[in-house]
Order: structure tokens, then sequence, then C-alpha cells
């Protein structure tokens, strides 16, 4: 055993391989294809049944593949709103969840990085308690805290009436900060160098302009990694979305859940398919333009705290 | 402290204020505000049809969550429910953490980061598609599973077999992200230990038990601890997946159940405190013990 | 310097934030251009969107000093928002299961004086009735002190349906003489509980198999019309406080369970219904349950043939009698409309205006609310959405029966007469109707899949369950009726 052992540590400086490596090698790479397989069917029927007619999607007969590649789940698509399907087009969701993407990440990132770099580099009293404060809301569940938001956000108007401010139950409270997002911060500003800051206010420049000038640009991949995940978070949430919105101002997982709803007795798979699909494109996109990021800030999260 | 350093720190005291006031502002309101609220709801009766409020039984909730039969009953099913498909977090663990070691493996070189990135991609899925995807997959009359076995199981009526297809639909899901994790921390002990690993003579599965997981151990209490807390909010699983089947109800969807479906927030706010307590133990539990058996440099 | 930015980001998302309220405010205004703005709120299928638009473009019409402005939501959300909107709209959708909190805690208008007793006189009993309440008492229906809350929309009576094409290919199949299976089918003869059993059986012989891709007959039963039809219900008939798990009860739920784990005519996999209407027109049912609704999206359908025969009953119990479940909505108008004459009127016009009737009777969306219009209903001369220059009668065939549903015990139309019989068919709200709120049913629903019900052959385990379930309903409803009725 340990003859292999060292040839498997060491292959990579020798040129030939024994049977038993290609043996191993041989079954290491079945399992990883097999996984890979299970991995990428769901996506593969979900694609496939897209095509279908709801008849094929339906029938007794299982089929991999539609009799003829039909188009008109994702024609459907397009005109929600005119087949009166759902009450928002499929465009208008996506373009209303990234109007939440656009106005909360901004604002609620340089929130974040600010009051980090107050909690990492300012002295600031009562540091420990506030900081405490401010964590301990990540314990508690956005379920508890839901029913009095509701409420508070109803008695104002934000729920339940027809124009955009029923988007603000979801815009708002990200305009304060992400408290995930600030401890993250702090973590990763802990290691910049005092000396920056220094020479700053030797300069006699401002704590805002430190700040805008020194820290931001040397916490950018630090920034990079949490609005990618910020990103990722918004665009998959459902269950506020599903809460709060309605007609024109839906979200594209609420639009998505609603295909489903709306058609509980008379289900239209393919339909339910095509959104889905459609709905999942575009962060499969991004993830794979930006799959290093991911992998890389998943890791930079993961490793310490 | 000179005069001027003195003025100075205080301006810097009064700026550093300044800049945490917006996520103190935003926590206050957001989240201490609709705690309290929370509990105000829960010592009241609040009809939501009549819009009243009566505190005249101030425990009547607390009592009928978990006495009375009519509530209490979804109640402990909603916790043992949420609880049973944690079940899914160490399954989906140890296959995270399976692939992990097979990508890190000398023997697999070529594609390996074609499969890390493969295997990521449910990551990056919503919920609400996964949940349409594996709901169809699982549909007892037209899904995938019972046309091609040629079976009548029933996936979504059975409250046993509802748990196993959602705990596998969420190892599914969970496997990429812990595998993304383990990865990160493998590539973070140091080679030396390898080495004078091989200088023993020890063999691989050795040195993956005696090395690599007893490193492991700080990513995988992360893991843990950020899977169980987002395990106990579950929601869509019960909402989507399951369409409030009694074997998929959890402690969430029955907050949404009462809360916001059926009009009994008072109730609903009390299931809500009981939630959030539930995860403060269960955090700081964690946190407490974590230093025993996590190994930390 | 920082304070201005910092005040500046402050201020900026403030404004932000008052200038959305504002615009969430402007429904307020009631008159625009001189004309009255009525709000309607409502939910329904694509087709029925596309029916409510034209209605309101007739009446906006017939009355050019109104503008309706409609809302619709999804039907499982409308709840809901209705719940979390503080101005409630002017005229809404109101389902008969929420019905009894919303006039309890006197969102809806009474609406007695705004009709005569001959209006009210020419609608169906069972639909008007079902709206009256009585806020002193806390009772249901037409009793003296109760008022009128709400214009019924329609009414639903939901009854068995089979699919004529794979019928008669499952009568061949299995070498039955048709003419005994077809009168069987008889809209004025329900089988017996046995009988529909056994029928079931014959037409699926063929079926050897056990699984998803073999036919059955049934895809699920209406727990309600089933009940019903065993001459049993949830509670006692009178005063509905006492629970009913009695012998016809639990014969009911025995019968249902066992057309799956017994006879095998019913997938033992969803008791939900939820793929009901994907099985019946894909072929792999022969029958399912359907309201007159469904017309609509069935002649969408042109190869679907189809029709309806009454519910079985169950003839080991002497009073059961083939009875429906009725399920109806209501319009109701908002006690605090600015614009209650407009709001009435036009929720008036929706339940009993003759276009309005004729309009949705034509397109298959429900049996008219006007008694006087059901011989319309049941001819196949008018201008009927599904008619074609090939095709000239109207499905279902049968559709008095929906009519005979709808009357209740009563025979104002003489089908029974006619035949020389008496009239054993009748009707019945659905139970939720009865209740303040669906708590004591979700939890029977979840008992039975919680204690396997589902899966049991033996009739003595099912009555066991169900027995070890009385003093549990009996709860739930004292709770329910405490808080209600105080």
């Amino acid at each position: 055993m340990s003859e292999l052992t060292k040839k498997l540590t060491v292959n990579h400086v020798k040129r030939k391989y024994s049977a038993k490596d290609i043996i191993i090698k041989v079954v290491l790479y079945a399992v990883l294809v097999i996984i890979a397989f299970f991995t990428l069917f769901p996506y593969v029927w979900m694609l496939l049944t897209s095509f279908k007619t709801n008849a094929e999607a339906t029938s007794v007969e299982l089929k991999l593949f539609p009799e003829v590649f039909k188009f008109d789940s994702y024609v459907k698509l397009t005109q929600l709103k005119e087949l009166q399907i759902s009450d928002a087009s499929f465009l208008r969701a996506m373009l209303n969840t990234l109007i939440i993407e656009v106005t909360v990440i901004p604002i609620g990132t340089f929130v974040a990085a600010l009051a980090a770099f107050s909690f990492a580099k300012m002295r600031l009293p009562h540091k420990r308690f506030f900081l405490l404060f401010l964590m301990s809301g990540m314990m508690v569940p956005y379920a508890a805290v839901l029913l009095p938001q509701y409420r508070a956000f109803s008695a104002i108007g934000w729920v339940g009436n027809e124009g955009f401010s029923q988007m603000l139950p979801l815009i708002i409270p990200g305009f304060f900060g992400n408290v995930g997002m600030m401890f993250f911060f702090i973590q990763y500003m802990k290691s910049t160098p005092n000396a920056l800051i220094e020479a700053g206010r030797i300069d006699g420049a401002s704590w805002m302009k430190i700040f805008i000038r020194i820290i931001i640009p040397v916490i950018v991949p630090a920034i990079a990694a949490q609005v990618i995940f910020w990103f990722l978070g918004i665009w998959n949430d459902f269950f506020a979305p599903s809460i709060y919105l309605s007609r024109d101002w839906l979200t594209l997982q609420a639009l998505i859940s609603q295909l489903n709803d709306s058609l509980a007795r008379r289900a239209d798979i393919p339909l339910v398919m095509a959104g889905s699909t459609l709905g999942s494109i575009p962060m499969i996109v991004i993830y794979v333009f930006f799959q290093r990021y991911f992998i890389q800030s998943l890791a930079l999260t993961g490793i310490k705290e | 402290m000179t005069k001027s350093n003195r003025k100075l720190y205080t301006k810097e005291k009064r700026t550093a204020f300044a800049f945490i006031t917006l996520p103190l502002i935003g926590f206050s309101v957001f989240t201490l505000f609709s705690l309290v609220a929370v509990l105000v709801f829960s010592f009241a009766d609040y009809n939501t049809y009549r819009e009243t409020f009566d505190f005249s039984k101030p425990f009547q909730n607390f009592v009928n969550l978990f006495t009375n039969d009519t509530y209490s009953n979804a109640f402990f099913r909603s916790i043992g429910n949420t609880v049973l498909l944690l079940i899914g977090i160490p399954i989906g663990m140890v296959a995270g953490l399976f692939v992990a070691a097979l990508l890190q493996s000398k023997a697999v070189k070529k594609g390996s980061k074609v499969f890390q990135v493969l295997y990521y991609l449910p990551a990056v899925t919503s919920a609400v598609a996964v949940n349409l995807v594996f709901r169809y997959i699982f549909n007892p009359s037209y899904g995938l599973i019972n046309r091609l076995f040629d079976a009548d199981i029933p996936w979504f009526s059975n409250e046993w077999l509802i748990k196993i297809a959602i705990i596998l639909k969420n190892t599914w899901s969970s496997m990429g992200g812990t595998m993304i994790l383990y990865i990160a921390g493998m590539l973070a002990i140091p080679q030396s230990y390898y080495e004078s690993a091989d200088v023993d003579g020890a063999s691989p599965l050795r040195k993956f038990f005696s090395i690599t997981f007893p490193l492991l151990t700080p990513t995988t209490f992360y893991i843990i601890i950020t899977s169980v807390i987002g395990g106990l909010q579950s929601y869509a699983d019960a909402q989507i997946f399951g369409a409030g089947a009694a074997g998929s109800q959890t402690i969430v969807w029955f907050i949404w159940n009462y809360g916001i479906n059926q009009g009994k927030q008072g109730l609903a706010s009390a299931a809500s405190l009981v939630l959030a307590v539930f995860i403060m133990i269960v955090t700081v539990i964690q946190f407490r013990y974590s230093n025993k058996w996590v190994y930390e440099d | 310097m920082k304070f201005k930015k910092l005040a500046a980001m402050m201020l900026s998302s403030l404004m932000l934030v008052s200038a959305c309220a504002l615009t969430a405010c402007d429904n307020g205004e009631n008159v625009t251009d001189g004309k009255t703005k009525v709000s309607f709120w409502y939910w329904g299928s694509s087709a029925e969107v596309s029916v409510y638009n034209q209605l309101i473009n007739t009446y906006m019409d017939l009355n050019d000093d109104v503008v309706i402005v409609p809302t619709h939501y999804e039907s499982t959300t409308y709840m809901t928002k209705f719940q979390s909107e503080k101005t409630k709209p002017d005229v809404f959708f109101m389902p008969d299961t929420d019905f009894v909190q919303w006039a309890d805690a006197g969102t809806m208008l009474p609406l007695d004086s705004y009709v005569t007793a001959s209006e009210i006189g020419g609608l169906w009993e069972t639909g008007i009735n079902e709206y009256y309440y009585n806020m002193d008492a806390k009772t249901l229906g037409k009793s003296s002190g109760a008022k009128l809350y709400g214009f019924p929309k329609d009414l639903g009576p939901v009854t068995l349906a089979y699919n004529k094409t794979v019928l008669d290919r499952q009568i061949a199949a299995n070498k039955l003489n048709s003419a005994d299976v077809y009168a069987k089918l008889n809209k004025l003869q329900p089988m017996t509980w046995d009988e529909f059993a056994q029928l079931c059986k014959d037409l699926t012989a063929d079926q050897n198999t056990s699984g998803a891709n073999r036919l059955y007959a049934i895809p699920y039963c209406e727990m309600d019309a089933m009940l019903y039809s065993g001459g049993a219900d949830y509670f006692d008939k009178n005063d509905r406080t006492k629970q009913g798990i009695d012998e016809a009860f639990i014969q009911a739920i025995t019968y249902i369970v066992q057309l799956a784990t017994v006879h095998g005519v019913m997938p033992d996999s969803d008791h939900s219904g939820d793929n009901a209407y994907t099985l019946f027109e894909n072929g792999k049912t022969i029958f399912t349950w359907i309201g007159p609704w469904d017309n609509a999206d069935f002649w969408a359908n042109p190869d679907l043939k189809y029709d309806i025969i009454p519910v079985p009953y169950n003839s080991n119990i002497a009073h059961a009698k083939s009875t429906s479940m009725i399920g109806s909505m209501c319009y109701g108008v908002s006690a605090r409309s600015n614009v209650k004459e407009e709001a009435v009127k036009f929720a008036k016009w929706l339940c009993m205006g003759s276009e309005c009737q004729n309009m949705t009777m034509y397109l298959g969306q429900q049996v008219p609310n006007i008694k006087s219009l059901a011989s319309a209903y049941i001819s196949d001369e008018g201008d009927w959405v599904c008619k074609t220059a090939t095709n000239t009668k109207v499905l279902p065939e049968s559709r008095s029966l929906f009519v005979d549903i709808m009357d209740g015990d009563s025979d104002t139309f003489g089908f029974w007469a006619a035949a020389g019989k008496t009239d054993v068919i009748s009707g019945r709200t659905r139970a939720l109707y009865y209740t303040y709120g669906s708590t004591w049913k979700d939890n029977f629903t979840d008992y039975l899949a919680t204690q396997h019900v589902w899966d049991m052959k033996s009739a003595d385990d099912i009555r066991a369950k169900l027995e070890a379930y009385r003093t549990n309903l009996q709860h739930d409803l004292d709770g329910m009726y405490s808080y209600w009725r105080g």
C-alpha cells in the first residue's frame, strides 16, 4: 500500500503509470462522471421538458426528448400578461429584480463598509458593545420579524397597493447595510496596514476621504466577493417577494412560483420549466464567467471567523 | 494628550459613531423594534378580520401553541419536520467532503476544475426553480421517477416519503457549496504535514482521516452552523415542493400559514418568538462548545 | 464635510421613501372627469379574466358615468392581499369559505335596502340564502334578523364527469355491454357506491399493473361530496356544533380509502386532486370531478367528449341521498366605500343583470343565477361559444343535472315529474362555508395523512383511526365556535 501512496503522491514526476494507477484513475473519473450526471440531469430534464407539449410532459410514455422541439412555451413566456397567465410580464419581472439589485446593493454595501471602517480602524467608544449589538441581529430569523414588519409596512401603505411603493419593503431595509457583510469587511480590514491611514491623517484628509480614497481601493476584492453573493441572494430570494409583491411588481422568482400556482390544477409543465430555465440562466452565466470569484469568496467566507 | 489631540479624538469619536448610525438605525427599526412587536403580539389575541387586539388572556397563544391540540399538533409536527429535515445536512456534508477529496486527490488532475464548476451549479440556482423541477420529477402521477419505474409511490401524500424526497433534493443542491468550502479548507492545510506522513508510509485513507479531516474541523463547524440555521428557516420546501402537505410543513411555513394565510397573528408571533429563541440558543451553544472539538491553531 | 455627505445620503433615501409613499396614496380620489370610480377586485383563470374585461366594458357602455377599475390577483394570494389592504375595494369577490369572517367583522355592507323582494325571488334560493348573516345571533342563512351581505356570483355544483372516448375504449377492451354501462350513467338515477365501485373495476379490469402508467377509473374523491352522499357531514346539520364522526361518516371515508387500497381504481398516491385535470384531459382516468366553470376550458379542446353524472350514494345508510358539494362566491361591497350606490349597482348587475348572466352562460363559465334563464342553459339553442358549423351539440349533454343539483330537494323544472320519479339528487354548500376559519378541516386532512389512513386496507383500522379522532374534531369545532360566537 505504501508503494501505491508514493506513486499517487509523487506521480507528477514520473512519466509512466502502473496498471493499478490506471484502474484507480478510471474508477475515480467514473465516480466523478456519475455524480456530474446526477448534478446536471435535473437541468437537462428542465430544459428538454420546456420544449415539449404539455401532453408529452404528462403522458404515460416517458421520453427524454420531445417529439418536435417546440418553442411555444418560450413564446408564451413573452406574452404572460397578454395571455393573462400572470400579472407581470417576464421581462418586467426581471427588470423589477434588477431594480432591487441596483438600488440596494451599492447603498447597502457602502453603508456596511463605512461601518466596518469605523469598527476596524477608528477609535469608536463602546466598540465591543455596538458590534455585539449589531451581530445579535444575525441570529434573529427573518421569519420571526416578518409579521410586525409586514404590519408596519402595511400601515404606511407599502403593502397591497398598486404602485412602486410595494417594492420598498424589499429595498429600504437594505439601505441600512448588511451586518454579515459588515462583519466580513471588519475581518478583512484588520489586515490592511494602519500606516496608510496614518499618512492620510497627517495629510489632513477627513475620515470620509480616507475611507473613499484609501480603504475602498484596498478592500475591492472583499467587496466583489460580498456583492456577488448579495446579488445572488436577491436574485434567488423568494420568501419576502412572494409575500409583499403583486401585479406588475413581481420579481422573477415570485413570478415563476406564481406560474406554478395559477396553473395548480391545470399544470402547464413546459411553461413552468421554461420559466425556471430562463430564470436560472442569468445566474448560471454570471457564475460561469465569474466562477473564480465565487469560489474564492466562498473560500474566504468559510475558512476563518 | 494635548488639547488639539483631544479635540481630534472627540471629533474622531463623533465621526466613528456617525459611520455606524445607519446600521444601528436599521437594526433598531427592522430587527429590535420588530422583535419587541412580536413579543407584544404574542401576548395578544389579534383578530385580523375585526382588527381588534385583546390582551385579556396574555398567555393564551403560548397555551394554544403548546397544549391546545387544535394548534399544538400542527406546531409540534412542524418542529418535528424541520428537525428531521436537518438529516439532509450531514448527508450533504459527507457528499461534499467526498467529492472535495476526490477532486483534490493526486489521481484526479485533468478536468478537476470543470467538475468543480459543474458540481457548484445547484448552489447558484434559485430555490424556486430547484423546487419546481424536483416537484415535477417526484410528481406521483406523471413525474419522472414514478413513470420510469411504473410505480405509484405517494411521494407527496406520505409524510415519510415526502421527507425522503426533500432530503434527496437538498443533498443535491447543497453538495456543491459544501464541496467548495472543503476544497478551500484542504488547500489551507500545509503540504509539510503530508510530506512527513509520506515518510512514515501512511496510506491515503489514513492520511485523510488523521490529517485532512481533523484539520478541516473549522470548516465542518462553519458548515454545520450555517446549514442548521438555514435549515431551521426552510420555507420553500414546504411551500413550493410540498404545497403545504402535512409531511413537509416546517416552522416557518407554520408561521406563514397562521400569521399571513389564516390571520392568526398572535399565535404566529408566539411561534416566531419560540423559533427566534431556539435559533439563538443553537447559535450560542454551537459557539460555546466549538472550542472543545474544533481544531484551531 | 462627512456629516454633510451622510446627511445628504439619508435625506435622499428619505425623499425616495416619501415620494414612493405619496404615489401609493392616490387612490382616495373617487371622481375623475365627472365619472365615478368604482374599484373592483377579483381572481380567475385567464379565460375568466377576459370574460371580466368584456363584462366591465359592457357595463361601462351601459353606464357612461361610471369607471370600473378592476384589479386581478392570483387566487392563492387574493385573500392575503385583501386582508392587508387598508382601504378595501368598493366591490370584491368573497368566497363562501371566508364570507362569515368578513361579514362578522363589519367589512361588508348590508345590501337589503338596495334590492326588492322580487329581484331576490328570481335567484336560486341556495345561492342567495348563503349570504345572509345574523350579526347578533351569529347564524348563517336566511332568518329573522339576518341581513344580506353579498350577491352570489355563481353556484358551483361539483359532480362527476366521464371522458366518453376513454370510456368507450375501456368498454370495448373489457368486452362490456355498452348499453348496460350507459344505463348506469344516468342523470336521473344515481349509482349506489357498490355499483360505482363495481363499474370502475369492470372498466379497468384490463389494467393489471399498478403504477403511474396505468389507467385509473377516478383520480381522487371530493371528500365533501362523498360525505354528503353517504348521509354524513362533519357536523350536525341543524346547529353545526356537534361533530359528525358517526357510522355514515366512517363508511364514507372507508369507501374513499378503499377505492384506492382495495378496489385499485383510484391512485393511492395523490388525494389532493392536484393532478386530476391533467390526468382527465390526457385520457389517464375515466372519471373526474368538475363544476360548470370547467366547460369553458373543456370546450377549448374539441377532441374531448364528456358528460356528467350524479354523485353515487351510499345505499347502506337509509337517509343517504346523492348530494353534490356546491362551492360558491359572492360579490361584496365595502361598508366603508365612498361610492356605495354605484358599487352596489355594479355588484347587483354582475349578479343578476341579464346581459351579464347571458354572456357568462354562453361562454361556459357558469349556470345563470337567475332561475328563469335555466331553460336557456339546458337548451342547445343560443349563442354558445362551443357551437361550430359541424357541431351543434353543447357539452355536457346532461347539464340539466347542474340545474337539478342547484335546485336542491325541489323539482322546480319538473325534470323528475316528467320522468314519473321523485327527486333523489340534491346539493349542499361545502363544509368550510359554515365555519369561522379552516383550521379544523386542515387538522382533519393532516390527521388522515400523518396517520397513514390513506394507505389502509382494513375497514377496522380506518374505523379505529376515525373514532380516535372524534374528540379532537369536537375540540377543534368547540374552539372555533367559542372564538366566533363568544
